[in-house]
């Protein structure tokens, strides 16, 4: 009898699990959004089209450049396909309302959008999927990601680091915080005078979430850490939970979700969402993997007084990020939309 | 049935049979089994609601009885029955039966509610239920139910044309007309009554409720609707269907709320736990931990425009919070005679997440956004404290003001009266403001595509709604308004975002005073978007508390911390030590030439007791706090102070933590961007006043003592490039270096003097005498900000007196 609120009846969704897949099945009423990232496998979804497919294609590029990104190689693989893409420049320095922007190139798509996460900004993923709520398409949106060979940093490079990691920083993947972001379109103003609960994912850097706490000055925090798949090495939890130590530590909650299967994380959001919803308001900062930050962009679709601040990192390990292509995965987001409830 | 019933439209026009003077003008609704019109008597110029329902839908002989039920009823809000008879007219097909009540005009609750699909506030529920519960529980004691609760026979009668009254009301209407209509079943009261309540949720959108709110609906979902409503068993929830004992359970939601904000289990399992304000959830806590010995409080309190600043961990925060009204109510210490003005606490990160990066608009129509957002957000709480507060301390007066005051501040605002019962309330008022500010700040984000802006506060709203509430309620009209405006500081509130507000926050006014706290004093834009620049003394005083505490007299300033320190270790249960005094000891009094000739023939001081605590201290608290936790840690824990001995913790430990704590500061500065070169910066001046101290011997003083500075003096005024100035600014805003505006420099000028943060003087084996300078020409300022290791060599003394260039970049620290 009771009314269901949002994140109860998004709890009670029996959410898509992520499946890997041998192809891409793309038509010509479709479209697909890419980033020219500087990783290899933001290729990988072009890669797979046919020329037959030749749906419509939205290519995000990074402004500032980095050297490695691959906007040649994508525009190369959409000549191979004989399709011209519509370039979008994604302003890491100024990313305020990229969403909508996005979304509004994809006005008139009868057929599905898949989103190509390879390549992308965390920042941008939770953008695109914090605004698919008010599309017309929302409710056929397929999330694609591909999985790289091999993930950095190795473990041989955590080893060498470790004896400095106490008295000076260890750069890894990326370093450094060019600023803390918060984009009008991911924040909220509920409850101003309720104390703020950080959530964060911690990374290998662990400048980015001593930047966000000084910025947010949380009142308690829960540091989610992400599993990954046991052939990519279990060492890696242990290896950011040393990184992100702090001797002091007080109002803090750990907790560990898978990298890839995106509804732990989802749904341990929503759990903290509901213990807390009334005393405080919750801030999440999406630094963990790609397919963690899929959860923070579908949780803050729907939950709107969720904000999301990100610590745009000021400088990426191009050439020790990821490499080599592995596997595509897709996970259609069908069933969460429409979700209606107070 | 619905089958039986005639078109509505062949009644339109027709006198009705009991009152011929009265003819049906309009159909206001129809349902499954009747039609309802109103009726018009141009002769009185009055209505009448008629509800016409065809024979075949009538059962049962004891219809008269039943009408009478609802005229029995005195709960205010029954729409009584005036007369009902048959209605039968063969040659217009008219086989019916009529029945006239009093015509509400108005809505029905169905109407009203696909009107505002998804916007109502939780208020309306709450109102609505207050409305019947009183009906509910009458009709238990006459033997009676409705039979035929829904939305549709609930009425929001508008009386907005009356003078002086309530401009909207809930009705009820159409009692037991289920028997006389249908033949059906009477439809049990509560169950539908749940279904009104589940609909009303339904449209309640949660996400954008306050806290408080949040509270209530989730208490009206879970308890209400998922309990007391549907469960029949008395014996097993006492609440169910017991319409009184529901009344009062509604009533007491608020002082639950209250409880429950108050009753979040907080407490200090050390005495170094929350350092900083913003880890505090709860008041009693926050009251525990706050000395009313903080220096800088007379400032603080003055009738004037403030703007206060002082370093990160001073306790800024702590203070604006623990003198609002909101908090001195939840911790009962609102006495009126305490109580000299009305504070209200706002905290500024709200401005960051809804104008980030906030410039100001090329459309002029659009200035206004975010100052109707502040306007509505402080207004919000002011009412909310002033109500928290009223209903303590002066219901009465409040009671009877309430309405009046609201009406009035309706009218300054301007805005449209939204429909609903209880219009004329501070809670309607604050829920209105509160739907203002989302409205605000989604048309920000939006602004550039959005072709209309719609209509937006000024800056003399509020100081204006201010004025109207002091004077409405005698209590008030001695207190003026104190806003409390925490964390106003760029870059989190941009410059522009804080030229647009400073049109509102430096209005100068006997109502309100706004008392705004910012990271350092160059994080507070001086001007606004008028143009009109302000001048400290006229719109506002500036009041920095690193000065405030390094010219407050040294008894008074370690009266402050070891009160501070004695509060905290006393209200950890069973912690070994009681008193700072205890913990630290004191230390022997060398003098800082002592101290500094020591420190030439490398012999370095023992840095312990509570002497060194005060002179580590910048104001910056806190971090003495965190200094003195990990003493305590390094001394092997609490269990190792449970001995007699004087100090508890030794003070070779003390020493250790001292510098260990200083370069743990500079580490975590690296976390912040640009932190690096912040620290080449600090190491490069602290290294030259180092060697100064080794080298140069303090002019004009007797006994040629070292010379010991550990701060910069300019010549003249800082005339700094953009680069070195935004370096500058950064410096200030992490406090590594603090600005005391109160120097006067060796030529004369009026300077800002720049203090090395104090807790890292020992960490680069300086004293902490204020004696000594360094007096720097702009440019070799400037050369510091921008290339601090060419600053070092070329600013460096040596044995030789001059500088040298073969010396290694910024050397660590000997000790």
């Amino acid at each position: 009898m009771r009314v269901l609120r949002v994140d109860e009846v998004l709890a009670s969704l029996d959410a898509p699990k992520v499946n890997a897949i041998e192809n891409v099945l793309i038509a010509p009423h479709d479209a697909v959004v890419v980033c020219a990232g500087f990783e290899e496998r933001s290729l990988g979804v072009l890669q797979s089209l046919h020329s037959v497919a030749r749906p419509r294609v939205i290519l995000v590029e990074y402004r500032p450049v980095l050297l490695g990104n691959r906007l040649e190689e994508c525009l190369s693989e959409c000549r191979r396909i004989d399709v011209t893409p519509l370039r979008y420049v994604y302003d890491r320095e100024n990313p305020a309302g990229a969403g909508s922007e996005i979304w509004s190139l994809l006005h008139g798509i009868s057929g599905r959008v898949f989103i190509d996460v390879s390549g992308m900004s965390r920042l941008l993923i939770v953008q695109l999927l914090g605004s698919c709520m008010s599309q017309p398409t929302s409710s056929k949106v397929t999330v694609l990601y591909t999985e790289p060979e091999h993930y950095y940093p190795i473990q041989e490079q955590l080893a060498g680091a470790q004896g400095k990691a106490s008295r000076s920083r260890v750069e890894f993947l990326s370093w450094g915080v060019s600023e803390i972001t918060v984009v009008p379109e991911l924040s909220s103003v509920a409850l101003p005078e309720q104390p703020t609960h950080l959530i964060a994912f911690p990374s290998y850097d662990g400048q980015q979430l001593a930047a966000v706490r000084k910025d947010v000055e949380p009142a308690r925090i829960s540091l989610i850490f992400g599993m990954p798949l046991p052939e990519h090495g279990k060492w890696r939890l242990e290896a950011v939970r040393g990184l992100n130590y702090r001797r002091t530590q007080r109002n803090v909650a750990e907790y560990v979700t898978s990298t890839y299967d995106y509804r732990e994380t989802l749904h341990l959001l929503l759990q903290l969402y509901s213990a807390g919803q009334r005393l405080e308001k919750i801030v999440i900062s999406p630094t963990g993997s790609k397919m963690q930050t899929i959860a923070v962009g579908i949780t803050k679709a729907f939950l709107r007084d969720v904000k999301v601040v990100y610590p745009t990192p000021g400088s990426f390990a191009t050439e020790a990020y990821t490499t080599g292509i592995r596997r595509m995965h897709e996970l259609p987001l069908d069933a969460f939309w429409p979700t209606s409830c107070s | 049935m619905k089958e039986y019933l005639p078109q509505a439209e062949k009644f339109l026009g027709l006198s009705i049979p009991l009152f011929p003077t009265f003819r049906i003008i309009e159909k206001r609704a129809s349902g499954a089994n009747a039609h309802v019109f109103r009726a018009h008597s141009a002769d009185n110029e009055t209505d009448l609601a008629c509800k016409v329902i065809p024979t075949e839908n009538i059962s049962g002989d004891n219809w008269r009885d039943e009408l009478k039920k609802p005229n029995r009823l005195r709960s205010p809000g029954i729409v009584h029955c005036i007369e009902a008879a048959p209605w039968r007219d063969d040659s217009l097909g008219i086989d019916c039966f009529l029945i006239c009540s009093e015509y509400v005009p108005g809505h029905s609750l169905k109407e009203y509610l696909s009107a505002h699909r998804r916007g109502l506030q939780v208020v309306f529920a709450e109102r609505f239920l207050k409305f019947i519960f009183p009906i509910l529980d009458e009709l238990r004691k006459l033997r009676y139910s409705h039979g035929d609760l829904h939305t549709g026979n609930v009425l929001v009668e508008d009386r907005s044309d009356i003078l002086g009254s309530d401009p909207y009301a809930f009705r009820l209407t159409d009692f037991t007309c289920s028997q006389l209509s249908s033949g059906a079943m009477t439809k049990d009261d509560y169950s539908q009554l749940a279904l009104i309540l589940r609909e009303l949720l339904e449209n309640i959108d949660y996400q954008s409720s306050s806290a408080r709110d949040r509270f209530v609906f989730d208490q009206l979902n879970d308890l209400f609707l998922g309990r007391y409503f549907l469960d029949c068993d008395r014996t097993r929830e006492p609440l169910a269907r017991n319409a009184a004992a529901l009344f009062n359970k509604l009533l007491l939601l608020d002082t639950e709320w209250t409880s429950l904000q108050a009753s979040a289990r907080e407490q200090l399992t050390s005495p170094f736990d929350y350092l900083s304000c913003e880890l505090v959830r709860t008041d009693d806590l926050l009251k525990s931990l706050y000395s009313d010995r903080f220096l800088g409080l007379p400032n603080i309190e003055e009738k004037n425009n403030l703007v206060l600043t002082g370093p990160r961990g001073c306790g800024k925060s702590t203070v604006y919070r623990s003198l609002s009204l909101r908090h001195r109510c939840l911790t009962g210490d609102d006495v009126p005679d305490a109580v000299r003005y009305i504070g209200i606490y706002y905290r500024c990160e709200d401005l960051y997440f809804a104008f980030p990066r906030y410039c100001l608009p090329s459309r002029e129509e659009g200035l206004n956004v975010p100052l109707h957002f502040l306007t509505v957000t402080l207004l919000a709480l002011l009412l909310e404290s002033v109500e928290m507060w009223g209903k303590r301390r002066f219901e009465e007066e409040f009671e009877q003001l309430e309405a009046h005051t609201s009406k009035v501040l309706w009218a300054a605002l301007g805005f449209q009266l939204p429909q609903i019962p209880g219009v004329h309330s501070f809670k309607a008022l604050s829920d209105k403001l509160r739907k203002e500010r989302t409205r605000a700040a989604e048309k920000q984000k939006y602004m550039r595509t959005h072709s209309s802006m719609g209509e937006y506060l000024g800056p003399e709203v509020l100081v204006n709604c201010c004025s109207i509430i002091s004077s409405s309620f005698p209590t008030l009209q001695a207190r003026p308004v104190y806003f409390f405006i925490d964390d106003y500081s760029s870059p989190k509130v941009s410059v522009d975002l804080q030229r647009n507000l400073n049109r509102l926050l430096m209005q100068r006014s006997a109502a309100c005073f706004f008392k705004i706290s910012t990271e350092s004093p160059v994080s507070f834009e001086r001007g606004d978007s008028d143009g009109k620049n302000f001048v400290e003394g006229r719109e506002y005083r500036l009041v920095n508390l690193f000065s405030v505490f390094i010219h407050t007299a040294i008894q008074q300033r370690q009266g402050f911390i070891d009160d501070v320190f004695d509060r905290r270790l006393q209200l950890v249960f069973d912690y070994p030590v009681k008193s700072i005094q205890s913990l630290v000891g004191d230390s022997a009094a060398s003098s800082h030439n002592e101290v500094a000739r020591g420190i030439r023939k490398k012999e370095y001081p023992a840095l312990y007791g509570r002497q060194v605590l005060h002179e580590l201290c910048s104001g910056d608290l806190h971090y003495v706090i965190d200094l003195v936790g990990r003493m305590v840690a390094l001394n092997g824990g609490p269990a190792s102070l449970r001995h007699e001995s004087s100090p508890r913790i030794r003070p070779s430990v003390q020493s250790q933590a001292i510098r260990e704590y200083c370069g743990d500061f500079l580490r975590s500065l690296s976390d912040v961007p640009n932190g690096a070169h912040m620290i080449e910066i600090i190491t490069a001046f602290a290294n030259v006043a180092h060697s100064y101290l080794r080298y140069k011997n303090s002019a004009n003083e007797a006994g040629n003592p070292p010379h010991q500075a550990s701060r910069i003096e300019p010549y003249v005024r800082l005339d700094l490039s953009n680069d070195a100035e935004r370096i500058y600014k950064e410096l200030l805003r992490y406090s590594v270096f603090i600005e005391d505006v109160r120097g006067k420099s060796i030529r004369g000028h009026v300077v800002q003097r720049l203090y090395l943060r104090r807790l890292l003087i020992p960490h680069f084996n300086l004293t902490f005498s204020n004696r000594d300078s360094i007096s720097l020409e702009n440019s070799e300022i400037e050369l510091l900000l921008l290339a601090p290791d060419k600053f070092y060599r070329r600013m460096r003394m040596t044995a030789f007196n001059g500088p040298d260039d073969q010396l290694p970049l910024l050397e660590e620290p000997e000790a």
